[in-house]
Order: structure tokens, then C-alpha cells, then sequence
């Protein structure tokens, strides 16, 4: 750039300016007022260039004849002394600046944490999700901004900011629909605009309000049941709450309670979860691409987010049911600062079973017995405010299956034999943490984790023969069992969250785990008079060292172009050895038009412990065992394709499809039964491959009202182990290749709600061995020895069936009434070899064993 | 007891398995194979039954009231002998019969159903010894051949049999003298050190209804429940099965947990009855005795028995015949997949009565 200096050579007074001029060159004029100031102007070359001006002044300053000279022109000056600068004035455009809105959305009234709600700016259509503590973080361009956030169940909240600068903080209260007014009616959907809105694929996130209202079998509402509902989830055994993600196994979920593992999630052998409804508030639930922060099972991570408790005023519920009561209360213990949350559930069954064994008991004198079943859960939580920046909380989680079997006979005899058996098993869990939230800046959130998780199962038994002589027990044996499995974990975690742009969201954090583990251990013993004789495994404690480190990003490269990535290392360290492994993330969302998404995404997890189990049901043997030996530790990788289409807030549609493959997976070996139940695990399994593939399809619609869901999922799984089923490829159980699920509510009035859900879905398979050989005659008795087949080799019939809810709301709580397999369409679950009854030949027959008949149920809840 | 032993699974199952039940036929191929059973000892003749494979809906196998009356034999088969990986013959195949199997007539109830008329049976004329490896190499035109192998074991010796008596209890009757009471003995033996060992032992018992001992007549019987609560023999019986499912257990065990020791199995005997003519109690007359088996038995017997246990009495063969766990297969170390060819090398070692008898009569005078 050429720079001009006019230097005047004219040396005068301060005199003033006098021109006049029209639609003059600008640097004619400029030399003529140079020449009569004395002034040097200095500007670039190109500056004047066809500007032409209009004046006219007399003996005018210097400066006013400037600024009449300029007005009007992208000119502008500075006089420096003796030199007059003249520039191009600055646009009048200004730079977009942004400032940051966060704060934490909570629910109106008890100041619950709201998680998973959307933040979004209207006018530059930003937006930020809640974390787990209902933090956000909002980048907005600066001056007005108008927030809306939604989140499912409860009325959007639009918030017009005005003109804002630098950080604001805005924390929210969101209101329940159901307590608005009836005329309003607020769009909730199940599906949540989380589903379009981020990057993952298989995302969702459930609320309590969406899990209480899925009716389920004995009306007791549950987590994983309604999972279950969701495609690409079968549900595995009919009444169960076994969850098979995506072609993956039972111990392949990462079940959190409060992002803490969760390793026993079944009662009653998997007929209920282990998660009180009334004590949790939403559950995160992820299928096929995962945030990095998760790793460490190969299928789906679940983490199950429990209530804080009001900070305002105390609330509370006692629900009966038919199989189960709950108590749940929650209030402040320092009104704004501090609150509590308390629940318990506990279940009736050994109630129940009194009079029966009364009953029982009166038939005989000699013969007693005192049988018992329950599960428990405790949940309890206590989280203080330190000011709007900092929390605290302790949560604690205690659950617990417990049986106990007593039977006596000739006990109270004085005379002659007696004998008596006693049996006590317990299993179940134990969580407790302490955690820390600090908003370290507006854009930085950190959380600070300690906690214990343990799975305990512990099975005793005695038994004592003898005889009565003169009321003196005499001749004594004592026999007496027990074994044991548990694992500990002791966490310590630091979880980040960073806004570093408007664009730009990264999570990262890191943990370490001391996990102990006894895979099994078992003692026996038998004392007659004075002379014991004990036999032991001897027990294998094992411990392991777990290290976890992750980053995750989100970046929205334009506003219909976001990517997440991550990347998740881990470290497990045990008996001397290391395993290490990356597993990286990635995953797009790209809008092409308003209201359409198509997503993908690339997950790889690993999984260092397992459970073995020999059944389709929860038994308190299943062992939770780490990688050891000779084995490597689980890994999958799943890629996922997603689309997704949402007209209005009322209209969602999915369809999503993935392909996994697994690598390292264990199974036990088919003749592992052979080896006794104390023997070493490790030699029992066997290392394999697994596959899966399919498609999820949803649509959701929000009438009103009235709210329906359809899906479709269809899958394809298998397994592949060079030491199981002759090194034949075989079905997965639960490779349930076509699934359908309607679900509908309607809310009548303010008095009545009413649920509908359908299942359909191709059967299980199931392996079913058509021939038998003559018996060798190595035992008494007679046996047809059963010929193996191939695994899994025959399918059962279609399932289908439709489970109905009715909720009547009272002044103080609401009934509900529930009916599972309302068509009562008994289905088949199993095939059974036996022999035919109906027409009394006795000739061998093979049976479909059909399960559930129609189940009615009623509960009351009690709200105060 | 039993039937509340088991309470706790059906009620639950009740709630859940409140089910029915319907006839059909499915759709899976399947194919008859060939199935060869043989038991080999020491010292015995080698037998060996061949049969078919059948569908389990094709009918019941047997000369019992139940049976379908279906075919299984085999016809035309060869079965040839291999020991030490040598060729020893071809065997012999002669019509099996009632009459004509190494069965004792008392088992008829619990064999007699599998003995139909037109089976046929394959004996060698070779003796096996201990330690030898048998082969067994059969073969047939129609379902094809199937073919197993089997080291004969050693026998382990009864070492000491350690008893104690109580509760006795002597009834003078008219005809008879009877005596009851209850036995726990220890049956010591010594586990090989060098080799993983399986082992079976039973507790039977001898004597003469009638008999003779020189001019003098008399008659006897001896009976008694064995109720033996080794832990051994419950190795393979976890405490959920004993819970929910079964205690019962068959006498058979591994040497893992005594491997290399002298140990002592307890054994309890309860109900021991022993009845004797009046008269006749004589010292060192009575021919009644209990009679201990302990048995060396090849890998193959053990696992097939604890396969068998699993599928009619463990929690998986429960849960199996429910559809809740995957069904449990019968073990077969047959190429086919079907038969077992098995070994076991007895050790007898008998306790007569008698003495234990007056010994007791003699301390109750005291």
C-alpha cells in the first residue's frame, strides 16, 4: 500500500477553513485543505478514490471541516500532531461475541435434578443437554437470547434473556405435565428430541413418569421391562427382566446406579429388577454408539440416575402391591441447601407363605417346616448445596435376595430318629458413594467420585440326623455346606465436562478401580460324635487393578454438520499381567433439511469381568469372574448407521441399523457340567466369536392426549467357538430375528390413565434333542440317554401378547390396575420331552410348555 | 420331607410356570446312528451291546408294559477288539436273553426292561487285565460305525473297615432272634498318588434265606439303608441343589480332594436288621455279611453317571426340562456321540455279621 504524504510547505496560523466545493474528487479538496491548514495528510493511496464530496464552510476548524468533509463516507480521521491520519472507519458490523448461559434445570418444587433436558437458544439454535447433576453449559452469540428447555414429561419453558454480556447464570425450574392445567397439554414425547438432537445413535433416556406408566406383569414397574419394549432389546425368558442388547449376552449390559456398577440386578431369579422405581429419577440408556466415558461391557451401558430428594418441602409414597410394598420419602433437611431421599421395597412372598405352611405343618406332628423368600432394596441419598457451584452427596444402595429353608422332623420326639435341615441363602449388592460437583467455571463442570460396589452371594446348609433317647440326642451326624462367591470394587473417579466454544463440548476424566474377587469358594464338612471330617476348595481370592482414561468431544463443524469422538483407554491389571486397550468412538449427525438427521457412529468397548451363569434366569451361583489365565478380554465393535425424522415436536421416526462383531467371547464348555461345582472355572470355558446384526425401526406420536410408539427391530446373531457345538457356527439364543412393540397411553381425564402395550415377536430358540441311546447300565434305574444335537437348533413359535394398565388418581394417590397377556395367548417358552396324558398310551411325546396365563394385579400408592 | 424340601421352587415356578402343555411332532431331521455299550473289568469277559439310535417320539424301548415294542437292534453288525493298539479278534455275536445276562435276578426290576428278545451281544475272548487300553471298533451297514477306547484301571484295596454300633437293640421272638441297630463304619483305602483316580462304592449284603450248616438248619436275612453322608460323594451337589432341587447323589467320586491319602469313606447304615432262627445262633455259623465294593472306575464311567445325576436329579436338568437352562446331554465317549465304553476294576471286602453281633450282645450284657 502506498502511503501519501502531503506535507504543506505553507507555513500559517491556526486559521480557518474555507471552501466550498460540489462534487468534488475528495483529494482535491484534501489539497486545498491542506494548503490552508498547514496540515499533513497522510492516508492510503487508494482511500479517495472516487469518493466525491459536497461542502461548503467558512473559516471553519480544522476538525469541523473534517467531520462535514467525512460525513457520509466510510472515512474517518486522527490528527496526530501535525499529521492528519486518514483510514477507512471500522465497520459498523459488530464481531460477534458469545457468552455463556449455565446453570442447573431442576423440577419446580423439589429441586430434582432434571437430566437428559434440552437447552436450546432459538435464535441461533444452539443448544446444550443436562448432565447427570442437570448442569448445562450454553454458548450464545451475545445480546438477546431466548432459551427454550424441554425435557419429556414436562412443559417446555421458554426464558427470553434479553441482552446479555460475558457469563450468565440461569438456573431453571421446569413444571411436570401433570400439573398443568388440563386445557394445557404439553408435548412430552418418549422417543425425547435427544434422539434427533445428538450424536449418538440408540440413545434415549427414560424418565420415572414413562417407567411407571409401562404396565408390566404383577404391575410392579421396572427399569429393564421397559427397556425391553425398546428395539433392538429382547427381552429373553417371557416374564423375566433379562435384556439381550443387539445380539449380546446377559452379563454384557453395564447396569450404574448413579455411574457406579451395578453387578446383581435381578430378584426372584430375574422375575424383577433391582431398581425401585420410586427411588430413581431417569435412566440413561445407550445401544449402539457410546460415549467414551462408558466402556467396560460390550453391549449397552445403563446408568440409572437416583432421586436427589425436595429442597422445598417433604414428599413421600406407600405403595402396595401384590407382590411387593415400597416406602419412599424425600424432603429438606436444610430447606434450600440440604435434602434426603429414602426407599424401601420389600417383597411379600414369605408373608404369604405363613398360613400355607401352617396350614401345611398342621397335617403332621412330626413333620415342620418354616420356608421363607424376600428381596429388599434400600435406597437412600443425601445431597447438600454448598452455594450454586458446589454439591455434595452420599447415596447409598443396599439389595438383597434372601431364602431361607427349615424343616424338622420328629424334632420335638423324645423318642427315636429326628432329623432337621436348615438352609440359608443371601445374595445381592451393596453401593455406596460419595460424590462432588463443582462448577469450576461457567463452561466447566467436574464431578469427584469415591464408592464401593459389592456382589456378595452367600449359600449355607446343615443338616442333623439322630436319635432321641430319654429326650437326649444320640448317634449325632452333622453335615454342613457352604459356599460363597463375591466381588468388591472400590472406585475412585473424576469425571469433566468443558465447553471450550460454541461448537465445541469435551467430557474427559479418568478412574481407577481395586476390584477383588472370590469366584467361588466351598466348604464341607460332617461330624459324627466327636470326629469331623472337612473338605475345602481352597479359596481363590484374586485381585485386580482397573484404570480408565477418556475424552470425549462433540463438534458441531456447521449447523447441520455435528461429529462426536473419543477415545477410551484402559488398563487391567491382574495376577501380574496387563491387559491394555483403546477403544475409540466416533460418530456424525448431519442435517441435510430441517427435521432430518442421519447419524453413524463407530464404537469399540472391552470387557475385563463376566458372569457365569448357567441358566437363563439370575441364580445366586452366577459368578462374576475376571480375564484370566489364558484368556483375553472381550471385545466388540459395532458399527451403526442411523435416520431419523421429526416434522414436529409431536412426530418422531427412526430407523437405525448396526452390525457387531465380538471377539474373545466366553461360554462355558458343552460338557462343563461334568466338572463338580467346586471345581476350577477357568478350565470350564471356552473362547469364541459372535455377530450380530439388524435394524431398529420407531415411530413415536404424540397426539395430546394420547401417545403412541411403534417399533420393529430385526436381528440376526450368532456364535462361533472352536470347542463348542463340533466348531459349528449356532444361533444365539435370543436371536429373535422379527420383534414388534405397540405401546399406547391415553390420558382420559385428570382421574384416568390408561396403558397399552403388544409385544410380538419371533420365539426363542432353544436346543431340543430329538434322539436318545439305551441306557449302559452303569446306574440303577432306567434312563433314555439323551443324544446331543445342535445348539440351539429349533425355534419357538411366535410370541405375542398385550399387557393392559389403568391408573384412577385419587385426592391422596392413585390405584393401579394391570393385566398381563390380557388375551390371554399362553405362550410357548419351552419344549419338554414327556409322555402323552390326554389319551393315556404313555407313548413319548414332545411338549410345548406354554407359560403365563392371563395375570391380573392391583396396587395403591399412597402420595403425601 | 422330600416334597417340601422343594417347596420354595414350585412356588415360584408355580407363579411362573402355572403351565400346559400340548402335543407335537417338531421339524428336525434326524438320523439313527450306531450306539455300543460295554462295560470292561479286569479279569471278565468283554460284552458288548450295539443298538440304535431312535427319535424320542418314535416310542418307548423295552419289554416293559409301557414300551412300544420298537426296534433297536442292530443287525449285521461286526465289532472288532484293539488292546494295547494291537488287533486282538473280531468278536463273537450271540442272542442276548434274560437268561442268558450277567445280570443278578434281584436287578431284574431295574434292567429287565432294556433285555428284548432278538439283541444281540458281542463277547471276546480275550481277558482284559489292568492297565490294558481297550478299543472297540463296530460297524454296520445301515447306521454306520462308532468306535471308543478305555483304560482298564487299577484296582485299590480296602485297606481297614472301622465300625461302631449303636442303638442296638435285641428282640427275642418265639422263631427268631432279631437285632437292630445302626453301623457307621469307616472303609479306609489308600488314593493312588501319581494318577487322577474316579472311584464307586456300594454297600450290599449276603446271606441264606435257608441254608445248612452241617445238620443244623437255619435261616437268616440281613437289611439295612445306607444313608451315608460322605462329603465325597456330595462333591458334584451344590448347595442351591440341595436347596431347590436334590440331596440324593449317587457313591461315586474323584480323588481330587484326597489325592495321594489314606482316607476313610463314612459310611452310616441305618435300620440294620438282622434276623436269625432261634436257635441257631451259633458262633461262627451265621453266612450273612455286608459286602463293600469299591470300584476303580475309568474317566468315561464317572463322567456318564455325573452327566446321568445332572440331567434326572441337578438344578441345570431341572431348569433344562423347563426351557430356563440348556437341556443336559448324556455323556458318550462313543465316536457316534452315542453309547459309553466304560471300565472298572473291583475291590471286595466283606464284614460278617455275626461277630459284630455278639460283640454286641456281649457289651449290652456287661
Amino acid at each position: 500500500m502506498l502511503i501519501l504524504i502531503f506535507c504543506s510547505f505553507v507555513c500559517g496560523g491556526a486559521k480557518g477553513i474555507t471552501l466550498k466545493a460540489r462534487s468534488q474528487s475528495a483529494d482535491v479538496v484534501f489539497a486545498d485543505i491542506m494548503r490552508q491548514s498547514g496540515k499533513n495528510f497522510v492516508y492510503p493511496s487508494h482511500l479517495l478514490n472516487k469518493v466525491k464530496v459536497t461542502v461548503d464552510f467558512k473559516d471553519a476548524k480544522l476538525e469541523d471541516a473534517l467531520d462535514i468533509l467525512l460525513k457520509g463516507t466510510a472515512i474517518t480521521y486522527r490528527i496526530r500532531g501535525n499529521n492528519v491520519v486518514l483510514s477507512k472507519k471500522k465497520s459498523d458490523k459488530p464481531k460477534t461475541e458469545y457468552c455463556v448461559v449455565s446453570g442447573f434445570v431442576r423440577e419446580s418444587g423439589s429441586g430434582e435434578p432434571l437430566v437428559g433436558a434440552l437447552a436450546r437458544d432459538l435464535r441461533s439454535k444452539t443448544y446444550a443437554v443436562t448432565n447427570s447433576q442437570g448442569f448445562y453449559s450454553l454458548r450464545v452469540p451475545a445480546g438477546n437470547a431466548d432459551v427454550l428447555f424441554s425435557y419429556p414429561g414436562f412443559s417446555n419453558k421458554s426464558v427470553p434473556l434479553g441482552v446479555i454480556v460475558g457469563a450468565k447464570a440461569l438456573n431453571v425450574a421446569m413444571d411436570p405435565d401433570g400439573e398443568m392445567l388440563d386445557e394445557f397439554i404439553v408435548h412430552g414425547d418418549r422417543n425425547n428430541s435427544i434422539a434427533m438432537h445428538s450424536v449418538e445413535v440408540g440413545a434415549l433416556n427414560l424418565t420415572n413418569d414413562v417407567i411407571s406408566s409401562t404396565p408390566v406383569i404383577f404391575g410392579e414397574s421396572d427399569v429393564i421391562k421397559t427397556i425391553q419394549l425398546e428395539p433392538g432389546v429382547s427381552p429373553g425368558m417371557e416374564g423375566f427382566a433379562g435384556m439381550y442388547v443387539h445380539g449380546g449376552g446377559a452379563d454384557q449390559n453395564l447396569y450404574m446406579i448413579d455411574n457406579i456398577p451395578l453387578y446383581q440386578v435381578n430378584h426372584f431369579a430375574g422375575l424383577f429388577s433391582a431398581f425401585n422405581t420410586e427411588a430413581l429419577r431417569n435412566v440413561d440408556f445407550y445401544k449402539s454408539t457410546f460415549p467414551a466415558k462408558y466402556d467396560g461391557r460390550l453391549s449397552s451401558f445403563i446408568d440409572v440416575h437416583t432421586k436427589d430428594g425436595s429442597l422445598e418441602s417433604h414428599h413421600g409414597s406407600v405403595k402396595l402391591g401384590l407382590t411387593s410394598g415400597a416406602f419412599n420419602i424425600d424432603g429438606p433437611l436444610w430447606r434450600g441447601r440440604t435434602s434426603y431421599s429414602f426407599a424401601f421395597r420389600r417383597s411379600w412372598y414369605d408373608l404369604l407363605m405363613i398360613p400355607a405352611m401352617a396350614i401345611y405343618n398342621s397335617f403332621s406332628d412330626d413333620e415342620k417346616s418354616e420356608n421363607g423368600f424376600a428381596f429388599t432394596d434400600i435406597n437412600a441419598k443425601v445431597a447438600h448445596s454448598f452455594n450454586e457451584r458446589s454439591k455434595a452427596y452420599a447415596m447409598f444402595y443396599y439389595g438383597e435376595d434372601y431364602m431361607r429353608v427349615k424343616q424338622s422332623w420328629g424334632k420335638d420326639k423324645t423318642e427315636g430318629k429326628y432329623n432337621q435341615e436348615y438352609y440359608n441363602l443371601r445374595w445381592g449388592n451393596l453401593v455406596a458413594s460419595l460424590g462432588w460437583n463443582y462448577v469450576l467455571s461457567p463452561n466447566m463442570f467436574a464431578e469427584f467420585t469415591l464408592a464401593y460396589s459389592r456382589y456378595k452371594s452367600l449359600l449355607r446348609g446343615t443338616e442333623e440326623e439322630g436319635y432321641m433317647a430319654d429326650g437326649v440326642k444320640n448317634g449325632v451326624t452333622l453335615s454342613s455346606q457352604r459356599s460363597d462367591n463375591h466381588i468388591n470394587d472400590w472406585i475412585i473417579k473424576s469425571d469433566l465436562e468443558w465447553k471450550p466454544s460454541v461448537r465445541h463440548a469435551i467430557k474427559f476424566g479418568a478412574s481407577f478401580t481395586r476390584h477383588g474377587f472370590l469366584p467361588f469358594r466351598d466348604e464341607r464338612s460332617y461330624s459324627f460324635g466327636d470326629e469331623t471330617v472337612a473338605v475345602a476348595t481352597p479359596s481363590e481370592r484374586i485381585s485386580a487393578n482397573e484404570f480408565n482414561i477418556y475424552a470425549n468431544g462433540d463438534y458441531a463443524w456447521s449447523d447441520n454438520f455435528r461429529i462426536g469422538y473419543g477415545i477410551h483407554y484402559s488398563l487391567f491389571n491382574i495376577e501380574g499381567k496387563t491387559h491394555g486397550a483403546l477403544s475409540p468412538r466416533f460418530s456424525f449427525r448431519f442435517s441435510p433439511f430441517r427435521n432430518w438427521s442421519f447419524k453413524g457412529g463407530y464404537s469399540r468397548t472391552v470387557q475385563y469381568v463376566h458372569q457365569l451363569s448357567s441358566s437363563s434366569i439370575s441364580l445366586p451361583t452366577d459368578q462374576w469372574v475376571p480375564v484370566m489365565g489364558g484368556q483375553s478380554p472381550q471385545t466388540a465393535d459395532n458399527v451403526s448407521l442411523g435416520f431419523y425424522f421429526s416434522p414436529g415436536p409431536s412426530l418422531t421416526v427412526s430407523l437405525e441399523g448396526y452390525i457387531k462383531r465380538m471377539n474373545h467371547l466366553l461360554d462355558y464348555s458343552d460338557n462343563y457340567y461334568l466338572f463338580p461345582p467346586d471345581y476350577g472355572w477357568i478350565d470350564r470355558m471356552v473362547s469364541g466369536k459372535g455377530k450380530a446384526k439388524g435394524l431398529d425401526f420407531k415411530i413415536a406420536k404424540d397426539f395430546g392426549r394420547f401417545n403412541a410408539q411403534i417399533s420393529y427391530s430385526l436381528l440376526w446373531t450368532d456364535r462361533l467357538f472352536p470347542d463348542k457345538n463340533s466348531g459349528k457356527r449356532f444361533p444365539e439364543r435370543f436371536d429373535n430375528r422379527h420383534k414388534i412393540n405397540l405401546l399406547a397411553t391415553w390420558k382420559i381425564n385428570r382421574k384416568w390413565e390408561m396403558s397399552v402395550t403388544w409385544t410380538g415377536m419371533s420365539g426363542n430358540r432353544i436346543t431340543l434333542p430329538t434322539q436318545c441311546w439305551t441306557d449302559p447300565g452303569l446306574l440303577p434305574g432306567n434312563f433314555d440317554m439323551v443324544y446331543p444335537t445342535e445348539l440351539n437348533n429349533f425355534r419357538l413359535p411366535f410370541y405375542h401378547r398385550m399387557d393392559l394398565g389403568i391408573n384412577r388418581n385419587t385426592k391422596n394417590g392413585f390405584w393401579n390396575f394391570s393385566l398381563y397377556n390380557a388375551y390371554c395367548n399362553v405362550n410357548t417358552i419351552a419344549v419338554r420331552r414327556d409322555y402323552a396324558a390326554k389319551d393315556l398310551s404313555g407313548r413319548p411325546v414332545f411338549q410345548k410348555v406354554k407359560l403365563l396365563p392371563i395375570i391380573p394385579s392391583i396396587s395403591y400408592t399412597w402420595i403425601f | 420331607m422330600d416334597f417340601l424340601n422343594k417347596l420354595i421352587l414350585p412356588f415360584l415356578l408355580s407363579m411362573v410356570l402355572s403351565s400346559c402343555y400340548e402335543d407335537f411332532e417338531p421339524d428336525i431331521e434326524s438320523s439313527p446312528v450306531l450306539c455300543m455299550n460295554s462295560i470292561i473289568s479286569p479279569g471278565d469277559t468283554i460284552r458288548v451291546k450295539l443298538s440304535r439310535t431312535w427319535r424320542w417320539s418314535e416310542g418307548r424301548v423295552g419289554d416293559s408294559a409301557y414300551s412300544s415294542g420298537i426296534d433297536v437292534n442292530v443287525y449285521g453288525a461286526e465289532v472288532v477288539l484293539f488292546v494295547n493298539g494291537v488287533y486282538k479278534e473280531t468278536l463273537r455275536e450271540i442272542n442276548e436273553d434274560c437268561a442268558g445276562a450277567d445280570i443278578p435276578a434281584e436287578l431284574f426290576p431295574y434292567y429287565g426292561s432294556y433285555y428284548v428278545k432278538g439283541r444281540k451281544e458281542y463277547v471276546a475272548e480275550y481277558i482284559p487285565s489292568v492297565c490294558d487300553v481297550v478299543r472297540l471298533e463296530a460297524f454296520s451297514d445301515e447306521y454306520g460305525s462308532a468306535s471308543a477306547e478305555v483304560t482298564v484301571p487299577s484296582p485299590v484295596a480296602i485297606d481297614k473297615i472301622e465300625y461302631e454300633i449303636s442303638d442296638f437293640r435285641h428282640f427275642d421272638y418265639d422263631e427268631t432272634d432279631s437285632f437292630y441297630f445302626e453301623m457307621d463304619l469307616m472303609i479306609w483305602f489308600t488314593d493312588n498318588y501319581d494318577s487322577t483316580d474316579y472311584y464307586k462304592f456300594g454297600v450290599t449284603s449276603s446271606g441264606v434265606e435257608k441254608g445248612d450248616a452241617g445238620d443244623i438248619e437255619y435261616s437268616e436275612s440281613l437289611s439295612f439303608r445306607d444313608v451315608s453322608r460322605e462329603p465325597l460323594f456330595k462333591e458334584h451337589v451344590s448347595v442351591l441343589e440341595s436347596v431347590l432341587f436334590s440331596t440324593m447323589s449317587y457313591n461315586i467320586f474323584s480323588d481330587r480332594q484326597i489325592s495321594g491319602k489314606n482316607y476313610p469313606l463314612h459310611i452310616r447304615l441305618e435300620d440294620v436288621s438282622y434276623k436269625i432262627e432261634k436257635g441257631t445262633l451259633i458262633p461262627g455259623k451265621g453266612e450273612s455279611r455286608f459286602i463293600f465294593n469299591l470300584s476303580v472306575i475309568s474317566p468315561e464311567y464317572y463322567r456318564h453317571v455325573i452327566a446321568t445325576w445332572i440331567a434326572e436329579n441337578g438344578s441345570l436338568g431341572q431348569l433344562g426340562s423347563v426351557g430356563l437352562a440348556q437341556p443336559v446331554f448324556a455323556f458318550s465317549n462313543v465316536s457316534s456321540g452315542a453309547g459309553v465304553v466304560a471300565a472298572q476294576a473291583p475291590f471286595i471286602a466283606e464284614l460278617p455279621v455275626m461277630p459284630i453281633v455278639e460283640e454286641a450282645l456281649q457289651r449290652k450284657e456287661r
